[in-house]
C-alpha cells in the first residue's frame, strides 16, 4: 500500500514536471527576452538621457535590435511577389533602406518608453519556426499585446515579423508598398523610401 | 483598376453560383471517391440510340484509352465542394458556439481538422484545406495561432489579405479631411483638455463611458453564444458600478481580472460569416467597412446612451466628450502610425482590416 502511493507520487512528480516543461520559458522567448531588457537598459540608462546623448542613443539600440531582426527575410515576406523580379542590387538597397525606415520606426516607439511592463506569455515551436506572445502593460492599465514571428537560422533564432494588436507589420508594409508598385514602379517605391529615412 | 478587380470578382462569384445551382438540379452529387468508369451507377455500358437495335456484327477493334472525364461528374464533384464549403462554414459557426458552450468537451479545432483528413476518405484535397484554414480562421487564441506562414501565405496573395477599395479616391479625400480635422481640431481641442484634467480623472472617466457601454458588449457577446463572456460583462458592472463608484474605477479588471470584453455588433456579423464589404472612410468617424458601418449603427442601438440622451445636440456632445477624454489619452499613436508609413492611407486601410480581423478570430 505504502509502497503503491510512493509509485504514485513518483508518477506525479515526473507528469507535473513533463507537462510543465513548455511552461519554462525556451530559447525563442529568452532571445526576445535579452534583447528587450538591453533596450529598456539602453534607454533609462541615466548617463545617456538627454537630447544631446540621443544619436549614441540610438547607435545603441540599434546595434541591439539588428541582433534579432533578419532583414532578408523581412524584406522578402514584405515585397512578397515583387521580390523575385528585382535584380541582387535593387534587393540589396531595397534592404538597406527598409532595414533603416524599421530601425527609425522602432526607436521612435522605443524612446516613448516610459516603465510600462513587458511580461512574457506564451512561446509555441513548430520545426524551425516559433511564436513568442508578449504583453506590454500601459501606465494607464491597457494591455497591448505583441506576437513575435521568428525563424530558426544559422545566426540563432532571428525575427522576421511582429504584430501588434493582431496587425503585422510585414502585412501592413507588404500592402503599402504593393499598393505603390503596382499604382507606379519599384523605382517610385525606392525613391519614396529614400526621402522618408531622408537619404535623398 | 480597382473597379475592374471588384467586377471581375463579383462576376466570379455569380459565375460559381450559377454553376454550383445548375449542377445541384442537374447531377447528383458523386459517391467519395467515384470513378468515372464501372462503378458510375448513371453510366451504361454501352450507348445506343433509342431507335437502334444492337446486331451482333463484326467485332470492333478496342478504342484507343482516352482519359475518360466526363464532364457531369466533373461538373457534380465542383458542385458538391461548394456545397460543402457552405455547409462547412454553417459548421465550424457551430463549432465555435459549442466550443464556447462546452458542448464538445476535448475538441479542439485541430482534432478536428485531423479527423477531416483522416486516411481513407476521398475528399477533395482543396476543401479540406479550406475547412483547415476557416478553422484557423476561428483561431481562439495564441494557441491556434498558426505557426509556420507557408511562402504560399504571403508570396502571391496580396490581394487577398487586404480589404476591397473600389471607392479609393473618394476615401482618399476624407482621409485628408480627418487628417487635418485630427491636427486643426482634435488634437488642440484633446491637448488643451489633457493640460486641465489631470491623468487619473481622464482615466476615470474613460472607465465611466466604458462601464455605461455595457450593453452592447454583453449583447454581442449573447448573440455569439460567449455566455461566459456575457457573465463576466453583467459582474463587471455590477462590481464596477458599485465598488468602482459608477465606474469610475475599474475595479474589476484591477482586483477580479475581469476585462472588458470588446465585443461590438461588426464583430458579431464577421462571427456569423459576413465579410468587410469594401473599405469606407466616413468623414470624422474614419476608417471603417460596409460590415463596421452596419455594426456601428447595431451599437448605436444597444447603446444606453441612445436612449438616455436622446436629443440629438446633447447625443453629440456627450459622445464627443467621450471621444476627447480618449484622444487626450493616446494623442501620439496616430502621429506614429504616420511617421512610419509610406503611404499613409494604405497604412491605415490596411491596419483597420488587421485589426478587425484579428478581433473577429478572438
Amino acid at each position: 500500500m505504502h509502497r503503491k502511493m510512493t509509485l504514485q507520487l513518483v508518477l506525479c512528480v515526473i507528469l507535473v514536471a513533463a507537462f510543465s516543461l513548455p511552461a519554462f520559458a525556451g530559447e525563442p522567448t529568452e532571445v526576445i527576452r535579452k534583447t528587450t531588457d538591453k533596450i529598456i537598459g539602453i534607454v533609462k540608462d541615466p548617463a545617456l538621457q538627454g537630447l544631446e546623448k540621443k544619436k549614441e542613443r540610438d547607435k545603441l539600440i540599434r546595434a541591439a535590435a539588428e541582433e534579432i531582426f533578419d532583414q532578408e527575410e523581412m524584406s522578402r515576406r514584405t515585397l512578397a511577389q515583387h521580390w523575385r523580379k528585382r535584380t541582387p542590387e535593387e534587393k540589396k538597397e531595397f534592404m538597406e533602406l527598409f532595414e533603416d525606415l524599421l530601425e527609425k520606426t522602432y526607436i521612435d516607439r522605443v524612446e516613448g518608453y516610459s516603465g510600462e511592463k513587458v511580461t512574457y506569455d506564451g512561446e509555441r515551436v513548430q520545426g524551425n519556426y516559433a511564436l513568442v506572445k508578449v504583453d506590454i502593460m500601459t501606465k494607464q492599465g491597457a494591455k497591448i499585446p505583441v506576437i513575435y514571428r521568428m525563424k530558426k537560422t544559422e545566426k540563432g533564432w532571428l525575427v522576421y515579423d511582429l504584430s501588434i494588436e493582431g496587425v503585422s507589420l510585414v502585412n501592413n508594409y507588404r500592402s503599402q508598398f504593393n499598393s505603390i508598385i503596382v499604382s507606379s514602379s519599384f523605382k517610385e517605391l525606392l525613391k519614396k523610401l529614400r526621402a522618408k529615412v531622408g537619404k535623398e | 483598376m480597382m473597379i475592374c478587380d471588384a467586377e471581375r470578382r463579383l462576376f466570379r462569384i455569380m459565375g460559381d453560383c450559377l454553376l454550383a445551382v445548375l449542377c445541384i438540379v442537374f447531377f447528383p452529387a458523386p459517391q467519395a471517391g467515384a470513378q468515372v468508369n464501372n462503378s458510375d451507377p448513371y453510366r451504361p455500358a454501352v450507348w445506343y440510340s433509342s431507335d437502334e437495335i444492337p446486331e451482333r456484327g463484326p467485332a470492333l477493334s478496342p478504342l484507343p484509352a482516352v482519359p475518360e472525364i466526363d464532364p457531369g461528374i466533373e461538373l457534380a464533384r465542383i458542385s458538391h465542394r461548394e456545397m460543402n464549403k457552405l455547409s462547412r462554414h454553417k459548421l465550424v459557426v457551430a463549432m465555435r458556439l459549442g466550443k464556447e458552450l462546452d458542448l464538445f468537451p476535448g475538441l479542439s479545432p485541430a482534432s478536428f481538422a485531423r479527423e477531416d483528413a483522416a486516411p481513407g476518405t476521398t475528399r477533395d484535397p482543396s476543401s479540406i484545406s479550406g475547412l483547415a484554414d476557416m478553422i484557423q480562421l476561428g483561431a481562439a487564441s495564441f494557441e491556434d495561432e498558426k505557426i509556420v506562414e507557408e511562402p504560399e501565405d504571403w508570396n502571391e496573395n496580396v490581394r487577398q489579405e487586404t480589404i476591397a477599395d473600389p471607392l479609393e479616391p473618394i476615401n482618399r479625400v476624407f482621409f485628408t479631411f480627418n487628417d487635418k480635422l485630427y491636427f486643426w481640431v482634435f488634437k488642440p481641442v484633446a491637448r488643451g483638455y489633457r493640460f486641465v484634467i489631470p491623468e487619473p480623472f481622464r482615466v476615470g472617466f474613460r472607465n465611466m463611458f466604458t462601464n455605461f457601454a455595457m450593453p452592447i458588449r454583453a449583447v454581442n457577446c449573447l448573440l455569439q453564444g460567449k455566455i461566459r463572456g456575457f457573465g463576466r460583462e453583467l459582474l463587471r458592472f455590477v462590481v464596477n458600478s458599485t465598488v468602482g463608484f459608477l465606474g469610475f474605477g475599474d475595479v474589476a479588471s484591477t482586483a477580479m481580472h475581469l476585462e472588458p470584453q470588446d465585443e461590438d455588433f461588426g464583430q458579431t456579423l464577421g462571427f456569423y460569416g459576413a465579410g468587410p464589404g469594401i473599405f469606407i472612410e466616413w468623414p470624422i468617424l474614419g476608417p471603417s467597412s460596409i460590415r463596421g458601418t452596419f455594426g456601428l449603427a447595431g451599437d448605436f442601438f444597444a447603446d444606453p446612451l441612445t436612449y438616455l440622451v436622446p436629443k440629438t445636440k446633447d447625443s453629440i456632445a456627450v459622445r464627443g466628450g467621450d471621444k476627447v477624454n480618449r484622444l487626450s489619452l493616446s494623442i501620439g499613436d496616430y502621429e506614429a502610425l504616420k511617421k512610419s508609413a509610406i503611404d499613409p492611407y494604405v497604412a491605415v486601410r490596411n491596419a483597420y482590416f488587421q485589426y478587425r480581423q484579428a478581433k473577429i478570430e478572438k
